[in-house]
């Protein structure tokens, strides 16, 4: 009876081992996909970029200074608006692979910290942006040009060139 | 591109400070490289089941692992492409906007 009783308790052990092994190999796989995808989706959404009509802030009478915070902000928020559904299945995969890999902690640490850093970069922009323009948010927040992925400098100089800003 | 010769340029603490966090990225994407080969090997090899002596290694591990590094260095370049644009904005000199306006089109340094 007893013989029998290990006999199953080792037959559950060796067989959810064997699961558990599937499951982080599978994962490891999943965790490779979601990499290749974001690093796809970033350069589909870099290659898409445009440059922005110069009279894009005609209306608002904007300082450099604003302009420099609204496109910084609005440049990183696009492009994390752009990605979004690649780096969501990435954290997705990464968190569930951190739960069943102890080994692979490492790993994840270093590519958490390198697909987080747009997300950092937005967190520090967005603070500068509320804070600096509590008045006409709202009515920046509405221009839809500014929610797709731009290039940031060549806006920037577009805008400069053809305006008079102080 | 042409990307442009700049001589005698003096960085700024700004641009020294985003010299730095590119330096960082370099590291980690290295570092990521890296930690994804092993992380496979170790996954396949030394795996809780490590008792058993064969191993099945299909084609698709090293597939997906494959794929996973040629992707490192587009996610590298694009946060040193946002980085160079980030310090453009926030810099006066006109040599240093030359160097931040070349590298985020995608020129490399080039010391001497």
């Amino acid at each position: 009876m007893t013989r029998t009783l290990l006999l199953l308790i080792a037959l559950f052990f060796s067989s959810s081992s064997l699961s558990f092994d599937l499951s982080e190999k599978k994962l490891l796989m999943l965790y490779h996909e979601s990499i290749e995808n974001v690093s796809n989706k970033e350069k589909q959404c870099s290659n898409q970029s445009r440059v922005l009509d110069s009279d894009i802030f005609t209306f608002y009478n904007l300082s450099k200074e604003n302009i420099k915070i609204i496109l910084k902000y609005k440049n990183v928020n696009a492009f994390l608006k752009c990605t979004k559904d690649a780096r969501y299945n990435y954290y997705r995969i990464s968190s569930l692979l951190r739960l069943v890999s102890v080994k692979s902690a490492n790993m994840l640490d270093v590519s958490d910290n390198l697909i987080t850093a747009h997300d950092l970069s937005e967190i520090k922009f967005r603070l500068a942006y509320e804070k600096a323009l509590p008045m006409i948010r709202t009515e920046i927040d509405k221009i839809k040009d500014l929610d797709i992925p731009f290039n940031l400098i060549e806006t920037y100089e577009n805008i400069l060139l053809s305006n008079d800003v102080n | 591109m042409q990307c442009p010769n700049i001589q005698h340029i003096k960085f700024s603490t700004d641009s020294l400070k985003a010299l730095d966090e590119i330096k960082r990225i370099k590291q980690l994407s290295v570092l990521l490289s890296s930690s994804m080969v092993s992380g496979t090997l170790s996954t396949i090899f030394l795996g809780a089941n490590s008792l058993t002596t064969t191993y099945s290694v299909y084609s698709a591990d090293f597939d997906s692992l494959t794929r996973a590094l040629k992707a490192v260095p587009i996610i590298t370049r694009t946060l040193i492409e946002r980085i160079a644009g980030e310090t453009y904005l926030s810099l006066t000199d006109y040599k240093e906007k030359k160097f931040w306006k070349a590298v985020y089109l995608g020129c490399k340094v080039n010391k001497k």
